[in-house]
């Protein structure tokens, strides 16, 4: 096991799923793939400007070319010619391959090889060093990426209030006096600047994954901001730790195994969470049904109590098929229901309790609630 | 032919094949707001490459192209689940599957790398395509299966029409909207899987998207779209390859991706009548003239003028837009024509 | 007196199309006023004209004499429901908060006065008992209290409203119209985006009608009539509008 490695993999998931919490909220989710291919293309300028693979003219060069993919799209699809789906995907394709080309004509002999900044390889990251006065601290790509985290980190502590409401409502912010354009464009170019300090250790597009898996799986179990944010954060070291695990054990890449990770995790959550995951949502829906068809049951026998039919209609062996109900099925809620005590039988006829009164009337008073939550 | 080598024109004939298809199919996937669908698909193919590799241990490019689809599907299955049945925002979702699979099949190649097979290097070149290395049999596979995909465009013309333009409606003809979502996504794929051997997976977007985003540019009638995009991408192709041919070692891929992107560029800016620059050229003019007209747009408002206004109608009254009646300024009949062409079109 | 909302030349337009043509209207202190106009009548624009969300190409906005820069804090705004994303990870009381972000000011947090205010708001739209839950789970009606209260905590003397009785049921509807009767009560000026003519005479005492023009305004009783209703409503009415 080695500490360093697993030391850059699970900064880089810190700092990168941190902002990711704000892109998936804003719906700006593609814009990081787009953003992740485009800012090769700063790199390569960069690099031609001063000739070196380690200089911070990079991580600038770079950053700025984020900022401007985002601007480019925004001019592109507020010129209402395009959709931003599509304005997303000339755009990256453009600087994309404007950046492959310069690499393949320029650079065939240097060390700036187009699988290595598309895949990245996280192993390798142990081998740049930071050292200062002598002294050598330990990976480069680590406090490069701390770096990265601390900045976001304490960008958004700062204007947590502010990042807030120009996410969730942009109008009332701009109302209030704080900007949405200009928060939009720090984040852009935060993330940004973390998309270049990950590519070495995870490449391009693995960066997307790390981005966004934690917070949509947090998302998913979450109702407050500040919870989203910290449980995206745990959620990223668990993947980083995991990923790291499984791929030295079984001697697989390790940037690729933490991006299936957090794909496995998101799935499993999205699968398994209590209230928005799928088993969850079957169960209730399930639950639902059985509910309403108790209602049925319960609103059948109020609707013909006291009425002249009652006698056929309320018999204990006839309502099955005045419901169009299969026995089975009767059989069961009819349990149910007096399980509940909201019905009881006299003489084999089925007659309400107070209990039962009560429970429609509580239940008509949800239905109508749900129905005007669903039509707005 | 036309004095190209034998491989050039393998090449060529591969490459224009795929952008004509590419790009009118792509039409029905940028109006349908699917365009990062394709390229989310295009990454989630990977997995399926390697699988296929590591079972079959050969490099046939039916069994990668196989696998690649099965793999794409998956993807598609997966996010199907997330739209309809989940409350996670899509495009975060479809971000997450693009990057996740992609990262897997990074997984299993490098498991395959571990494993020591020679060959492995080939599967690699999906990622950015390897238009140069295309033989004979490649350009066979995709043109016939380019020509399966146009004659069930053709097929389905009406169809296709409608449920790209109002998929409600199309359901309230009684028609079934999950047989055209599944043969949508089908073909998607399909083009996906013939695309990235040539171009490879993250370009293949570049082919799909860009060409219609032209061809909508230049068109407002839908036939003339599909037409004019499967022209665009096929000419474009046609064009970058032979770009590519002029050096050694230019990927074609990339060439063809740029030319794209330049041609949107300028299509966006330039063309006839949807060009911005023109659509900003008249937007200023027409702007200017209601500032200009401002006093004349009063009085048609307003009946009569304001007192203070009488020195800004000097120039309406030498126009004829303006009279004076008993000391009262009024609108003439040119003038309220004048006013109306102002409001705009869509105003009345 | 100035008026409390003052609207002057107004031309607002998109590429070659005018949305709105020509706009001169008032809003005196202290009424509960209605812009109402069918679809497309450019009754959202002219809020957001107001507001400085939109620019218009024409004209001039004046709130109590003064442009909206010097009294932006004293403007409150309540949007359309459907602008907001409802999944958004954040309870009742934090969105109640947002409406105090312009007096707290950059950077800090809220403070206990903060806390109380916002609680009182909640309080007086009678959501106290939701305030910990998250806003997907709360009724149309409920997601427009809290979005009122909201406005509420802004303590501004002017409100604007866009069709606040959306997807909101006949109960809260009318808890909604009592609130905004009380704030006219206590000296606001409460400008509301509306659609249901039913209801226009019941609720308001000031009504604009809209559509790209200004068509009439001014006192309920005096200017809602059929005629005006019908030039309103019916789109050949723009040419009518022409004289002789």
């Amino acid at each position: 096991m080695n500490v360093e490695i697993l030391a850059v993999a699970i900064m880089t998931g810190l700092a990168t799923s941190l902002l990711g919490v704000f892109l998936v909220l804003r719906r700006m989710a593609m814009m990081t793939d787009a953003i992740s291919h485009t800012i090769l293309l700063g790199i390569v300028l960069a690099f031609m400007w001063v000739g070196s693979l380690t200089s911070p003219v990079l991580l600038v060069g770079a950053t700025l070319m984020g900022v401007m993919t985002a601007y480019g799209v925004e001019v592109l699809y507020k010129s209402h010619r395009i959709k931003e789906d599509a304005a997303i995907g000339v755009v990256f394709t453009f600087l994309f391959s404007l950046s492959v080309l310069i690499i393949t004509l320029q650079f065939r002999n240097v060390h700036l090889d187009i699988d290595m900044v598309l895949l990245g390889k996280i192993e390798f990251t142990i081998f740049e060093r930071w050292r200062f006065l002598g002294f050598d601290f330990g990976p480069r790509a680590f406090f490069v990426m701390g770096f990265a985290w601390l900045i976001s980190l304490v960008f958004i502590a700062v204007f947590f209030k502010e990042l807030k409401i120009t996410s969730f409502d942009p109008a009332l912010a701009s109302v209030l006096g704080i900007s949405p354009v200009l928060f939009h464009y720090a984040l852009m170019t935060l993330v940004s600047l973390t998309a270049v300090a990950a590519f070495n250790a995870v490449g391009a597009i693995l960066v997307i994954a790390l981005m966004i898996g934690p917070p949509i799986t947090a998302l998913l179990v979450t109702r407050t901001l500040v919870k989203t944010l910290v449980v995206a954060q745990l959620i990223a070291l668990f993947n980083a730790f995991t990923g790291y695990l499984l791929g030295s054990l079984l001697d697989l890449t390790i940037s690729g195994t933490m991006a299936t990770v957090t794909l496995l995790t998101f799935l499993v959550v999205m699968v398994c969470a209590p209230e928005k995951g799928l088993l969850g949502q079957t169960f209730r829906r399930q639950r639902q049904r059985q509910m309403l068809a108790i209602a049925t049951l319960i609103r059948h026998i109020a609707n013909h109590e006291n009425t002249p039919e009652a006698a056929d209609e309320l018999d204990i062996e006839n309502t099955a098929s005045h419901l169009q109900w299969s026995r089975t099925f009767y059989r069961k809620r009819l349990e149910k229901a007096m399980a509940q005590h909201y019905l009881t039988v006299e003489n084999k006829q089925l007659t309400l309790t107070e209990i039962g009164r009560h429970y429609i009337r509580q239940f008509d008073d949800d239905a109508r609630l749900a129905e005007r939550r669903d039509n707005t | 032919m036309f004095g190209l080598s034998y491989t050039l024109t393998i090449v060529l004939l591969g490459t224009v094949f795929l952008g004509a298809i590419s790009g009118s199919f792509g039409t029905f996937i940028v109006l349908r707001r699917q365009a990062l669908v394709g390229d989310a698909l295009a990454h989630a193919t990977l997995p399926g490459i390697v699988v296929a590799f590591i079972i079959t241990q050969t490099r046939s490019l039916e069994w990668l192209l196989m696998g690649a689809a099965v793999s794409a599907l998956l993807a598609m299955l997966i996010l199907n689940v997330l739209k309809h049945a989940t409350n996670i925002k899509f495009d975060a979702g479809m971000a997450l599957i693009l990057a996740g699979f992609f990262g897997m099949g990074q997984m299993l190649l490098s498991y395959v790398q571990k494993t020591g097979a020679a060959s492995q290097a080939g599967l690699s070149r999906f990622i950015l395509g390897q238009a140069a290395t295309m033989l004979r049999h490649d350009v066979v596979i995709i043109s016939i299966v380019s020509t399966l995909v146009l004659l069930v465009m053709l097929a389905f013309w009406k169809e296709l029409k409608l449920f790209t333009f109002d998929p409600v409606f199309f359901r309230t003809l009684g028609l079934s909207e999950r047989f055209m979502e599944r043969l949508l996504t089908l073909l998607t794929v399909t083009i996906v899987v013939i695309g990235i051997r040539t171009v490879g997976v993250i370009l293949i977007s570049a082919l799909i998207i860009a060409p219609a985003v032209i061809a909508r540019q230049l068109s407002n009638r839908f036939g003339l779209n599909i037409a004019l995009a499967g022209f665009t991408g096929g000419m474009v192709a046609a064009v970058g390859t032979l770009l590519s041919a002029t050096r050694n070692n230019l990927p074609t891929g990339p060439v063809i991706a740029l030319l794209l992107g330049v041609l949107v560029l300028m299509a966006i800016a330039f063309a006839p009548r949807r060009g911005l620059l023109w659509q900003a050229l008249r937007t200023r003019q027409h702007q200017r003239a209601i500032i200009v007209a401002k006093p004349l747009i009063h009085l048609y408002e307003n009946r009569q003028s304001r007192d203070e206004d009488h020195l800004a109608y000097r120039q309406y009254l030498a126009k004829g837009d303006v009279k004076v009646e008993d000391g009262v300024f009024l609108i003439t009949p040119q003038g309220q024509a004048r006013v109306r062409a102002l409001m705009g079109e869509k105003f009345s | 007196m100035q008026p409390a909302f003052h609207v002057e030349d107004l031309t607002v337009a998109y590429q070659q199309n005018a949305v709105l043509w020509d706009i001169d209207l008032d809003v005196p202190f202290g009424v509960l006023a209605g812009i109402i106009g069918p679809n497309g009548a450019g009754k959202t624009t002219l809020i957001k004209a107001a507001l400085n969300l939109v620019k218009p190409l024409t004209g001039s906005v004046l709130f109590a004499g003064k442009p909206y820069r010097a009294m932006h804090k004293r403007i409150a705004y309540v949007p359309q429901k459907g602008s907001v994303d409802w999944d958004f990870p954040t309870t009742v009381q934090d969105v109640v908060m947002m409406g105090r972000y312009g007096h707290i000011g950059w950077v800090k947090r809220p403070n206990a006065e903060d806390w109380r205010r916002a609680l009182e708001a909640l309080e007086q739209v009678d959501m106290l008992p939701f305030r910990h839950r998250q806003i997907a789970e709360l009724s149309g009606g409920q997601q427009q209290r809290v979005f009122l209260a909201r406005a509420l905590i802004q303590e501004a003397d002017l409100y604007f409203m866009d069709e606040p009785f959306q997807g909101v049921d006949v109960k809260t509807e009318q808890a909604l119209v009592e609130l905004l009767k009380s704030l006219k009560a206590s000296g606001k000026t409460v400008i509301v985006v509306h659609h249901d003519l039913n209801t226009v005479r019941k609720y308001f005492d000031w009504v604009t009608m809209l559509n790209k023009k200004v068509i009439a305004h001014g006192p309920v009783d005096t200017v809602f009539t059929d005629a005006n209703i019908r030039r309103t409503y019916l789109s050949d009415s723009l040419l009518s509008v022409e004289r002789d």
